[in-house]
């Protein structure tokens, strides 16, 4: 070190105490920085935990980062202590509240049971799996999951079927895909999560986040956010004396209302791409339950936890369906057969159905698709809780 | 002023005081960062 030191002045005498006092390992040191260590995470750990035990649904997961989803899902499960004695409720915007603070798992009253909130706000198999596998392994034997009448038959065959490896919101539904997929769920999400943000990529054991944008991701996201072009929808919350809710003006979503091509049109659309296009496209009635029947997300979540005997619930939510009809694609008997069909797969596999679709008195309650307002909601619970009484014991 | 063994238990202490929070620096560095980017292509 000499040769480095000698005739440095201030420097020299800086790298000494650099190499001779900074850099000794001693017992004492070594100890001292494991305690700390051990402080810190310690504290972090209390502090993770009152975060999310404080909550009453998972964060709103369509705005946390792909790659971070698991993570948040899990300390929130572990923050809630899941036991024998807990009803777990899967689902995605009703069961998140969507514009309300508070959804009806709030209200929902099951004598001798607590009731753990774990919507996803945007449906996504691959995650809900995580937390199954991660409730069954805690001694949950109860489950609610609220189901949606969604999707036209085109888009139902795209994102149950053909795309199934890539979409990550349906991905766990095909049966075949592997032998014990909840075992390697957590696997599935983690590779999907990486291939799909457009942030992300993977280098080996690495995940690196990249340190620029896309400018189309920009573009939609970033600049059109900036001009507040959606902002007016939550507006609706202020006008409905609603106070508080999980959308602030910042977190709006994208997904508006939009009006849909027609069935035919879409149809026409893709038959004069090529020809294995065409695969995308459901003929009929019959086509979609035995679709429905090989892969879909009652099919996926009723097989487990009739496999494994456990109990499932599984409920339709209410939906106005002349709106939605009016205002997409989507036929007010579409919305009904879909409604059907789920029932008779979820039926089959020895789990409960309740079907609420077009409930008359809480549909007056609706104000997006399948969002209900606060009143809405207690409502929501108070029936459940009736209907569910007898139900888990 | 301090005796010789607490003069060197401080300086330990103060030591392992850094260390640590190299070591946290460390741990936290990509989170740190991928927050600073966030927070740019946030804000600016």
């Amino acid at each position: 070190m000499s040769i480095l030191t000698t005739g440095f002045g201030k420097a020299g005498r800086a790298w000494t105490w650099f190499t001779r006092e900074f850099l000794k390992v001693t017992l004492l040191r070594v100890a001292f920085v494991a305690l700390i260590l051990i402080a810190t995470s310690s504290w972090i750990k209390v502090r993770t935990q009152t975060y999310f035990s404080a909550m009453t649904m998972p964060p709103s997961f369509r705005h946390v980062d792909v790659i971070h989803r698991e993570a948040f899902l899990l300390e929130y499960l572990r923050a809630h202590n899941l036991d024998e004695n807990t009803v777990v409720v899967f689902g995605d915007c009703v069961t998140f509240g969507h514009g309300v603070k508070r959804s009806y798992t709030d209200y929902l009253e099951i004598p001798g049971k607590r009731v753990v909130n774990v919507s996803m706000q945007s449906f996504q198999v691959n995650l809900m799996s995580v937390a199954l596998d991660y409730a069954i392994k805690q001694g949950v034997t109860d489950f609610i999951v609220q189901l949606h009448p969604f999707e036209n038959y085109p888009a139902e065959q795209g994102s149950w079927t053909s795309i199934t490896r890539s979409n990550p919101t349906n991905s766990g539904t095909d049966p075949e895909s592997d032998l014990d997929y909840l075992k390697q769920s957590r696997v599935n999400w983690r590779v999907q999560s990486v291939a799909q943000n457009p942030k992300l990529y993977q280098i080996g054991l690495f995940e690196v986040r990249k340190p620029w944008i896309e400018f189309s991701q920009y573009l939609r996201y970033d600049f059109l956010s900036k001009l507040k072009i959606f902002a007016t929808r939550y507006a609706f919350d202020d006008w409905s004396g609603l106070d508080k809710t999980y959308y602030s003006y910042r977190t709006f979503r994208r997904d508006n209302f939009k009006k849909q091509l027609p069935t035919e049109r879409q149809i026409s659309i893709i038959e004069k791409k090529p020809a294995f296009w065409r695969y995308f496209i459901v003929k009929d009635k019959e086509e979609f339950v035995k679709l429905a029947n090989y892969a879909s997300v009652p099919k996926r979540l009723a097989t487990i936890l009739n496999d494994k005997g456990l109990k499932g619930v599984f409920i339709m939510v209410p939906t106005f369906t002349k709106v939605m009809a009016e205002y997409s694609d989507l036929s007010v008997k579409d919305m009904q057969t879909s409604a059907e069909i789920y029932g008779n797969i979820v039926r089959a596999e020895n789990q409960k159905y309740i079907n609420l679709l077009e409930d008359p008195e809480l549909t007056a309650h609706m104000y997006h698709y399948d969002n209900l307002t606060i009143e809405g909601q207690k409502l929501m619970g108070k029936k459940l809780s009736g209907m569910l009484a007898e139900e888990f014991k | 002023m301090m005796n010789a063994p607490l003069k060197y238990v401080t300086k330990e202490l103060f030591m392992g005081v850094i260390w640590a929070f190299l070591i946290l620096l460390l741990i936290f560095a990509p989170g740190l960062w991928a927050e600073a980017v966030d927070f740019v292509y946030a804000n600016f």
